[in-house]
């Protein structure tokens, strides 16, 4: 079951990898880490339930709702948590994000509850069978809208105006203010779509696995920031080549170990990277 | 030294707000305490239990009560977290006026509320635990569903007998009550001559089995056998039939008889075997007047755990009316004592060790609809 | 911090610490209700995890979200060994807080020379994975079930398993580990450690050994929660790895931040708070996690040091203005100033 394991693997890794994506831009750009994605990633996942189940079960909608909400998480963390906290060593706006995170979980564990919501069932069919191992058409559809996403990010960075703008502040923020450029700006937006990202894939992750729930942020922000590390966090290529390779090997690990151990394997992936090679993969191996 | 005030400050007004919480001796009524999951993973089963005890103390007090006195209920929220329900254990001994307690929902909460329900000497009635070792744990422990050392032979027979099943692959929940459930399917299952060919796990909370699935298929079972709530069972039947496998046949335990199944897992439960000892349609008339009068009070149809809650109740209230007191230990021997209690689950008799012992029949969902099987 | 007040309060320490003691060991007497002395005994258990959490962050300027699984690795330790082993509390105690001290040491070494933010993941990461463990070890640990009937404490025969006497054992406990703090943080030690938090260069070039400190505080803040984590085990009788996760690390972090980082008195304040405000206001039990994660963003945002802080681990890194949109000369063409 290998193949099928794989083909898992790559559908949960273009979660994993859109996450990490998330995360680096708002590295790239500030050094820091905005801890509440995982949870903007939830409130995306919610926003979508509730246009499916109020609005319209279409799911591109869904992925629209979600997009929406997450930009408007990332707008408010970036005003709240950095933009408020401009001078103040950054430790301080991180363990701010660490209250976000707490209280968006909360906040949505009040107001939804803490039981698991379901979608509808979109796409569940299989597409095609290759050598025993099935894809169904909504692996087909999840890999295939993070490719598309990924594609859009490279065209918005490397071809339009606004793509330079931020790769200019993520290259050297002193100078860019120097320079007259409008850094808040950048950065208000850079972080909005961090976080409409991560509610997008929020969206995607919903309708994969079936089950929305307020703690779905914490594993997923988690291993999206693994993902990250673990590629090259100051990278957007590093990142997808994480988030690929943290899929697979988790589902490959699920076959060959215990099932139980399975997140215990990512999170010693991110403790060794951590310690030795904090760059990631792809990264120079120099000291973080 | 402000802030020492402010805190003082706050630790009066809790004192203040505190002592008018001390309990109300009312010697004109019998204070029960019910502890289910009303919030959380369960909130659904918890729900139903509060609503048939709710619905039975308003029926024995409208009778007149019991010993000439009305029931009174004090209820309390675990979550379906077994720190809760421990937690929810110590308010209730502590207070002088509560004669006994019904529940909780999972035999986990039951398991860890148990040393404390033992200690103080309350009795601990709980209508679904069915883990083996829960009752025989304490002697203030009960539980009416049946173990699952009885229930699983009859879905291993059904497994090697009607459905002349080879191979099976299990996914249990990996708590004490499904460890429970499937070594007891195990058991019986290659008893019966059988082979369980793979056996895979997952934790409370975990919502990915695409994983967990996949190495089960890998096995080549005939069938599929899911020891988990009916929450995760459709979850995972969504996620079997996105991967493409259709076993032979697909079974689990009695937890999963229940519309909320079909409502979350459509069209993906549809042939899914399970078992009961209760059937809302059963023509008999108690039931029938069970059932009306829940869809009446509540909009919903009452499900086997509702039933059995309900059971429970109105067991406690005829083991009170035995003992001719209030006294615990007079009221513990009298439900002890048990024998042949009609309950719309079946009858109770307890074992020796405070278990009953039920007879259960087969279910299967057609059409999107549970259905007697002969 | 030499404001008046400080000054004030430290002339009459000796009868302010007299009426608090009195304050607490009359406590059971005027409040009989068992939830109630329940309530202030695990308030008694925060306080003492609030502080330990206070050396590795408020001394030492190292967030670490995970202790939480500190916490729960002694309370798990010394479940294990009086419930298999049958061994006494005070045994069982005392090494479930070496065992923690321990693992302690040996994660402060692995990762105390990371930045701070790879810090937060890496104790985060490893508080998961202490969790992962004891679900996957089920011969040791009885994996997801937990473990239940964790028995009282006997001394000279005599069970202690009132509410009652779990309040004045616990509260004794705290009170000799806030003690203990406190005289540490004016010892050679706690300088050592004021000296890195204030400025770790500096404190270096004077001979300072900073990452032998860092691992020194580390160490005996997981040594403290492991004891509390025993005391906590036998209180409650039963324990589950899901207690002891992310929530409970981010429970007692907010009590450090909210109270006052690097002070003594400001995790007292910040456990007793935190654990007052739901059950004074009954009717905010259920926004209780909503209102906690509220509270650290406002005090991050608007006090980082906390309400009684001491404000060496926050001071603003550049002249310029906090809130930028309300100064005129900020607004005025230069981006904002980051350093």
């Amino acid at each position: 079951m290998f193949l099928q394991q794989l083909i898992n693997g790559l559908a949960q890794g273009s979660l994993f990898a859109l996450i990490a994506i998330s995360f680096s831009l708002v590295w790239g750009l500030l050094k820091m880490v905005n801890f509440a994605l995982g949870e903007v990633y939830m409130l995306g996942a919610y926003a979508g339930w509730l246009v499916v189940a109020h609005v319209s079960p279409n799911l591109g909608v869904a992925l629209v709702a979600g997009f929406a909400a997450g930009w408007a998480g990332g707008w408010i963390i970036e005003k709240v948590a950095f933009k408020a906290m401009r001078g103040v060593p950054h430790i301080a706006s991180l363990v701010c994000t660490i209250g976000f995170s707490f209280f968006l979980k909360e906040t949505a564990t009040w107001m939804f509850g803490a039981e698991t919501k379901g979608m509808p069932a979109f796409y569940s069919r299989t597409a095609c069978t290759i050598a025993s191992a099935n894809v169904s058409w909504l692996q087909v559809i999840m890999v295939a809208i993070a490719v598309v996403m990924m594609v859009a990010l490279q065209v918005l960075f490397y071809r339009t105006r606004i793509g330079l703008a931020v790769r200019t502040v993520a290259m050297d923020y002193r100078t860019a203010s120097l320079m007259g450029m409008k850094v808040d700006k950048v950065t208000s937006l850079a972080f909005s779509l961090s976080g409409a990202l991560a509610g997008f894939v929020g969206v995607l992750a919903a309708v994969y696995y079936n089950a929305i729930y307020p703690s779905m942020g914490f594993v997923a922000g988690l291993k999206g920031f693994t993902a990250a590390v673990f590629g090259g966090i100051t990278s957007i290529p590093g990142a997808i080549l994480g988030g690929y390779l943290l899929g697979c090997i988790e589902n490959l690990s699920v076959q060959f170990v215990a099932s139980g151990y399975r997140d215990f394997i990512t999170y010693s992936i991110l403790i060794l990277f951590l310690l030795f090679r904090p760059n990631g993969i792809l990264g120079k191996k120099t000291k973080l | 030294m402000r802030s020492s005030m402010i805190a003082f400050i706050s630790a009066a007004l809790a004192t203040g707000g505190f002592s008018a919480w001390a309990a109300k001796a009312d010697p004109n009524t019998i204070h029960i305490a019910l502890t289910a999951p009303i919030t959380g993973d369960y909130a659904e089963y918890g729900t139903n239990f509060k609503r048939s005890v709710e619905m039975g103390i308003d029926e024995i007090n409208a009778a007149g009560g019991v010993l000439g006195k009305k029931l009174v209920l004090s209820v309390g929220d675990s979550k379906g977290d077994p720190k809760e329900s421990v937690n929810l254990a110590e308010k209730w001994i502590s207070d002088p006026t509560i004669l006994a307690e019904i529940g909780d929902f999972t035999s986990s909460c039951c398991m860890a509320s148990q040393p404390i329900y033992n200690r103080a000497g309350m009795i601990q009635l709980s209508p679904t635990a069915s883990h083996t070792k829960f009752a025989p744990g304490s002697k203030w422990s009960f539980s009416i569903v049946g173990t699952q050392a009885y229930e699983q032979p009859v879905m291993a027979a059904l497994a090697t007998q009607k459905l002349k099943l080879k191979t099976v692959a299990v996914l249990y929940i990996n708590n004490d009550w499904g460890a429970d459930t499937q070594k007891f399917f195990h058991e019986n299952f290659e008893k019966d001559g059988g082979k369980v060919v793979a056996t895979e796990s997952f934790f409370q909370g975990e919502k990915d089995f695409t994983a967990v699935l996949t190495k089960l298929r890998a096995s080549n079972p005939d069938a599929l056998y899911i020891a988990t709530m009916f929450n995760d069972c459709a979850t995972i039947s969504q996620q079997r039939e996105k991967l493409g496998w259709n076993p032979k046949a697909v079974l689990g335990p009695s937890s999963l008889y229940s519309p909320q199944l079909i409502k979350l897992g459509g069209d993906s439960v549809n042939g899914l075997y399970s078992n009961v000892s209760f059937f809302a349609k059963d023509p008999d008339k108690r039931i029938q007047a069970y059932v009306t009068g829940f869809q009446k009070l509540y909009n919903d149809t009452p499900n086997f755990h509702a039933a059995l809650a309900y059971d429970s109740i109105h067991l406690l209230a005829d083991a009170i009316k035995r003992a001719g007191s209030v006294d615990r230990d007079k009221v513990r021997d009298a439900l002890a004592a048990t024998k042949n209690y009609q309950g719309l689950t079946g009858a109770i008799t307890f074992t020796p060790d405070r278990d009953a012992i039920k007879s259960y029949k087969i279910v299967k969902v057609v059409n999107g609809d549970f259905q007697l099987m002969q | 911090m030499q404001t008046s007040l400080a000054a004030w309060s430290r002339r009459f320490r000796l009868p302010i610490g007299l009426l608090v003691a009195a304050l607490l060991l009359a406590f059971p007497a005027l409040v009989s209700n068992e939830y109630l002395l329940r309530v202030a005994t695990m308030m008694a258990i925060y306080v003492v995890l609030a502080s330990s959490l206070n050396l590795i962050i408020g001394f030492t300027g190292m967030y670490s979200l995970g202790h939480g699984a500190f916490y729960g690795i002694g309370a798990y330790a010394s479940a294990i060994l009086a419930v298999t082993l049958g061994w006494s509390f005070w045994v069982t105690m005392p090494l479930a807080g070496l065992v923690t001290a321990l693992v302690g040491a040996f994660l402060g070494l692995a990762t105390l020379r990371l930045r701070q933010t790879f810090l937060v993941f890496g104790t985060l990461a490893f508080g998961e994975i202490v969790r992962i463990v004891i679900m996957n070890w089920p011969s040791l640990t009885r994996g997801p079930m937990g473990i239940p009937g964790i028995p009282n404490p006997t001394v000279m025969g005599v069970e202690l398993g009132s509410s009652r006497q779990w309040y004045y054992l616990i509260v004794v406990f705290s009170a000799l580990m806030v003690f203990l703090i406190q005289r540490l943080y004016h010892s050679r030690v706690g300088r050592a450690w004021v000296a890195i938090r204030e400025d770790e260069v500096a404190a270096a070039s004077m001979g300072v050994s900073v990452f032998g400190f860092k691992v020194l505080a580390f160490t005996i803040a997981c040594l403290i929660a492991g004891l509390t984590g025993a005391f906590y085990a036998h209180f409650v009788s039963f324990i589950s790895a899901d207690q002891f996760g992310m929530g409970e690390s981010f429970l007692i972090l907010t009590m450090v931040a909210l109270g006052g980082t690097g002070s003594i008195i400001g995790p007292i304040i910040g456990a007793i708070i935190l654990i007052l405000i739901p059950e004074a206001f009954r009717f905010l039990a259920e926004l209780r996690g909503v209102l906690y994660g509220a509270i650290l963003i406002f005090v991050i945002v608007t006090k980082p040091e906390g309400l009684a802080g001491v404000k060496g681990l926050f001071m603003p890194t550049t002249g310029a203005p906090r809130f930028p949109w309300f100064a005129r000369e900020a607004r005025a063409g230069k981006g904002g100033g980051a350093k």
